[in-house]
């Protein structure tokens, strides 16, 4: 054992990400990437793979340091770029051939999913789902979808049975239904009013524009707001801890396509 | 006292806890027992060496920053560290990154082959912030490489990166 350390340290051979990479094998079982019905570019990964792709200078007379990153670590900084923001990945693949195959790699979709996957495990979310029991009970759903979902290990096991499903990390990642929740979803809405009028040959409306935030958490609480405030006001201080007035605290969770949302107004006490 | 030797035969002295956030350096150390022989580091140059020192001399009280996140389960090691990474990465981790590319691509590879994951992650959040909000032409000039499709390659791969857009 001792000696083997020894001898992986002065290889100087021992890729981590490698290593992990063994680790994943029934990635195999379903595939890398997508299937071709949902990437258009799932057979050109297939045919690019086989070659031996090196990178080409644009400008010939500097070097190509990212040549020194071996693969398995580039998938890591896509990892890195799938959670600042996906259009960095959609980039990245567009820009040379190598960087397409690294974008297709399983490991990264896989960690995607992963990432947009609900973990129910918070006590906000316990307390969030307690304030909002009343009409969750009466109306024959089933706390154990919320339940299993506590259970790291249940949650892993969820993303295989799925991933098996939809043909692919990459395919469930673009298929499966699933809430953002790295920013805030805004529903617009208008309404006329009559409003008084002095004389009777015209009748003056208003017209009122309010907005819907609703913004998702991946512990399976939310928050709605409900407002006449312009987003550009209300996005940036739309927190968990924002102790707004008309700030309704719940839970929500994914009826097929749909999400269902209770919330509760703290001061109505009224459930939406 | 450590002491590692770098890649061009320099030996550097380093106090234990400090590389101990080297989990290579540490698991050699809890194996062979701290014999005071010198520990090579053979793929790592003496500047990179020195600079991943830098990191975990600033960081060596960070404790939170050590623990690994449970793996026992299966689940993507990275997930947690990942997102530690881009809650925790402070001043001293930007400035720390601001180096030039070369430099930026030899710590990720020290940190990798050390094991030290916080140092990984924000090596890599740097690379992947070098790409934010660049269109596709920048992202090649960033890393200098050039567009090797052709253009019905190229047309299929950016219909099939369309969706990450939104």
């Amino acid at each position: 054992m001792i000696a083997d350390k020894k001898r992986q340290a002065n290889d100087g051979f021992l890729f981590r990400h490698e290593a992990g990479a063994r680790e994943m094998d029934d990635d195999e079982i379903i595939g890398t990437g997508g299937k071709s019905e949902d990437d258009p570019m799932a057979d050109l990964v297939k045919e690019l793979k086989k070659l031996d792709l090196q990178y080409e200078a644009e400008k010939p007379n500097r070097p190509v340091l990212v040549d020194r990153l071996p693969d398995d670590l580039l998938v890591h900084v896509l990892k890195m770029a799938g959670v600042v923001d996906t259009q960095i990945i959609g980039r990245f693949a567009t820009a040379c051939r190598r960087f397409a195959v690294i974008s297709r790699d399983a490991r990264l979709w896989k960690f995607m999913n992963s990432m947009v996957q609900k973990r129910v495990s918070s006590e906000r979310f316990l307390e969030a789902r307690n304030s909002v029991s009343i009409i969750e009970d009466s109306e024959d759903q089933t706390p154990s979808q919320d339940a299993f979902l506590v259970n790291e290990r249940e949650c892993i096991r969820q993303l295989y049975i799925e991933a098996k499903i939809y043909g692919g990390w990459l395919s469930m990642y673009m298929r499966r239904p699933r809430v953002r929740f790295d920013g805030i979803y805004i529903s617009t809405c208008h309404y006329l009013r009559p409003s008084s009028a002095e004389n009777t040959w015209n009748t003056p409306v208003m017209l009122v524009t309010y907005y819907r935030y609703l913004r998702f958490f991946r512990d399976g609480t939310c928050i709605k707001f409900l407002s006449t405030t312009e987003p550009a006001k209300v996005v940036k201080n739309i927190f968990w801890e924002t102790k707004e007035k008309h700030v309704q605290w719940g839970v929500w969770r994914l009826d097929g396509r749909d999400v269902v949302a209770y919330t509760r107004d703290p001061e109505r006490g009224n459930l939406t | 006292m450590v002491k590692l030797v770098s890649a061009e035969g320099a030996v550097i002295d380093v106090d234990r806890d400090i590389i101990e956030q080297s989990a290579l350096i540490r698991n050699i150390l809890q194996d062979v027992g701290d014999t005071g022989d010198p520990i090579p580091v053979p793929n790592v140059s003496g500047p990179i060496l020195s600079k991943v020192i830098e990191y975990c001399t600033h960081h060596r009280d960070d404790l939170d920053r050590r623990t690994r996140p449970d793996t026992s389960l299966g689940g993507d090691a990275d997930e947690a560290s990942i997102q530690r990474a881009i809650r925790q990465m402070d001043e001293f981790d930007h400035n720390f990154c601001k180096v030039d590319q070369g430099t930026l691509f030899d710590i990720i590879l020290a940190a990798n082959f050390l094991d030290i994951q916080p140092l990984l992650d924000v090596a890599s959040l740097t690379v992947a912030n070098m790409m934010k909000g660049k269109s596709v032409e920048e992202i090649r000039r960033t890393f200098n490489v050039k567009n090797d499709f052709d253009e019905e390659e190229e047309a299929r791969v950016r219909s099939a990166n369309a969706w990450c857009e939104n």
